[in-house]
């Protein structure tokens, strides 16, 4: 019997949607604000839960992650009476299930719903987190456990793999856990640089060449396709292949079978291919700069991994995994965040993503020396003065030279903004009060550091006054 | 950020190969390293900030000390200079996970292009 959450404030519509999921074998809970929603699911086991957008209490949208990151990790569908594609994108790329839009008749909903929970159950089958090698690789976040599943669900299948996702995401390490935790894991994972190798040399290095086949070509060499015989072969930043090349490798990918430059006969390779790109292969298929038949080929299964602007949560974890392991590797001991580090990192955009915070961190440590705190004036200057100067621009202008609405929201917009504002001054008396200590801050307002330090940074605010 | 030339001493690859990159690379300084051992403290020292490496493993022993200190070169770009070709050699130089691989009897080959590149893409990165 699946556990259904409905959170809407539309106390008819949730009765009414409640009562057709208990008829058709569910059990079915509603909530009418987003806090109520998140208390209750983080209290009980949910398989799905279905999330109106604009809550009394604030937009269900900015709250999907959180939803999604209780630990009974429930599948997500959007109901909303005022859908727009610019929130079923933020919803989708968010992790939620579906988007539908209302009104809906119910059958449309008890199919998504079955969906939904066919999904979930295969999900559950899968080779859990604990179980997989992903050295290196950190974070908790439902979105990092998203890409853990398709992680384990491409380890366990021997398909092509596309990674897409931003420079600095990972792309790389995700490719090595897919080989590890594969049943290639023993063979070879060969690297291939598309970006790094160009012309006429990556078509020698990956097939191969015989001695004479080309000026300069001395001795045979074999090339990287069949060094990944019986492994993985990895290529990074494809979206750089010539299309020249990009039509010879076609055919090896569909044949496995490929002749070395200068040789007669063929060479068969049985590697499994993970490519992987930080650009938009469609939009370059679209220019014709990229096969389109390659690129169908390449999406047997496709993993993009987020931007760190995108799982903040996983920022300070990160963060700290790192500090520990250059620590130990330098032979210092661990060093403590100061509040001000944490406000830092959790303030910052990280445009460089994992990989710019990795090296924040070695610098930070290296700054602080024999210090065993870091503050935030060890962070890379460039750093410091991106957040100086975003928070001078976000200083918050006149209220009262605002010019009057030319329009009234409705009832529910004004409920949100009258919601805002009430957080805003409570979370100014609350810094006041406890003289922007984090620690005594969390503690009357009960709430996680993490979650205050979101609030203070939605709202612009600062411990420093 | 910082390139290393990792080229053990006491052969006279260095002299050759420095005068290739003063044609390929000229404005970029590599720091050198002349044994396992410094490279090791180097990397392992914080701010690592190494994008780019070349090493050359001019023999079966110089080849095992630079795979002994791999997890120190995780997130380093690497041109791997190797002295055979044995399949052994091949399928333990993958684990360092290259970005490029070459011989010695190659004369170098393409290594200063590559470099180029790999400095071009990689050096200033954040």
């Amino acid at each position: 019997m699946a556990n259904i959450l409905i959170i809407d404030d539309d106390e008819a519509f949730c009765r009414g949607l409640a009562e057709a999921m208990q008829a058709g074998g569910s059990q079915a809970t509603c909530a009418h604000t987003l806090e109520a929603g998140l208390r209750l699911a983080a209290a009980e086991p949910f398989d799905v839960v279905f999330l109106d957008v604009i809550l009394p209490d604030g937009n269900g949208l900015t709250r999907l992650s959180d939803i999604r990151a209780v630990p009974s990790r429930p599948e997500i569908i959007i109901l909303t009476g005022g859908g727009t594609p610019d929130g079923a994108e933020m919803a989708i790329a968010s992790g939620a299930w579906d988007y539908i839009q209302k009104p809906f008749p119910l059958s449309v909903i008890r199919l998504h719903l079955m969906r939904a929970l066919q999904y979930r159950e295969e999900r559950q089958m899968r080779k859990p987190h604990s179980t997989l090698k992903i050295g290196g690789i950190i974070g908790r976040s439902a979105r990092m456990r998203d890409s853990y599943d398709l992680l384990a669900e491409a380890a366990a299948a021997d398909v092509t793999v596309l990674i897409t996702g931003e420079t600095g995401t990972g792309k790389e390490l995700f490719a090595k856990a897919i080989h590890d935790n594969s049943l290639r894991a023993g063979e070879s994972f060969v690297v291939v640089d598309c970006a790094a190798l160009q012309g006429s040399l990556i078509e020698s290095i990956l097939f191969g060449y015989e001695k004479g086949a080309f000026t300069g070509a001395a001795q045979s060499r074999e090339g990287l396709i069949k060094q990944a015989d019986r492994g993985t072969l990895f290529l990074d930043e494809i979206a750089e292949l010539p299309l020249a090349v990009q039509k010879v490798f076609l055919r090896v990918l569909q044949e496995r079978r490929f002749r070395p430059l200068g040789c007669r006969g063929e060479v068969e390779s049985n590697f499994r291919l993970i490519a992987a790109t930080n650009r938009n292969l469609a939009g370059m298929v679209q220019t014709g700069q990229f096969r389109e038949d390659l690129l169908y080929r390449l999406r047997a299964l496709t993993i993009s991994l987020p931007p760190l602007r995108e799982h903040r949560e996983d920022i300070v974890p990160i963060a700290q995994y790192h500090q520990e392991k250059i620590c130990k590797r330098s032979g210092l001991a661990p060093k403590v965040f100061s509040p001000d580090f944490i406000e830092a990192l959790l303030s910052y955009a990280w445009p460089g993503n994992v990989r710019e915070l990795v090296n924040a961190i070695d610098r930070a440590v290296a700054a602080s020396a024999s210090a065993s705190t870091l503050f935030s004036r060890h962070l890379p200057r460039e750093i410091r003065i991106q957040l100086v100067r975003a928070s001078t621009a976000a200083a918050p202008a006149d209220e009262a030279a605002a010019p009057p609405p030319r329009t009234l929201p409705t009832l529910k917009e004004l409920r949100v903004s009258v919601y805002e504002k009430a957080e805003r001054e409570y979370l100014l008396d609350l810094l006041k009060l406890t003289a922007g200590s984090i620690e005594q801050a969390c503690g009357i307002a009960d709430l996680s550091q993490p979650r205050l330090y979101e609030l203070l940074r939605k709202h612009r605010l600062s411990t420093k006054g | 950020m910082a390139s290393i030339l990792y080229i053990p001493a006491g052969n006279g690859l260095e002299q050759c190969f420095r005068a290739l990159l003063q044609i390929t690379v000229p404005n970029k300084e590599f720091e050198t390293y002349r044994s396992i051992g410094e490279l090791a403290e180097r990397l392992g020292r914080p701010p690592s900030n190494v994008k780019v490496a070349v090493l050359f493993a001019v023999n079966r022993e110089e080849f095992m000390g630079i795979l002994a200190i791999g997890d120190l070169m995780r997130d380093v770009k690497t041109i791997l200079i190797l002295a055979d070709q044995d399949k052994d050699t091949i399928a333990k130089a993958h684990s360092l996970r290259p970005r490029y691989m070459t011989w010695l009897d190659a004369e170098f080959g393409n290594v200063p292009t590559v470099l180029k590149r790999m400095v071009d893409l990689y050096d200033n990165v954040a």
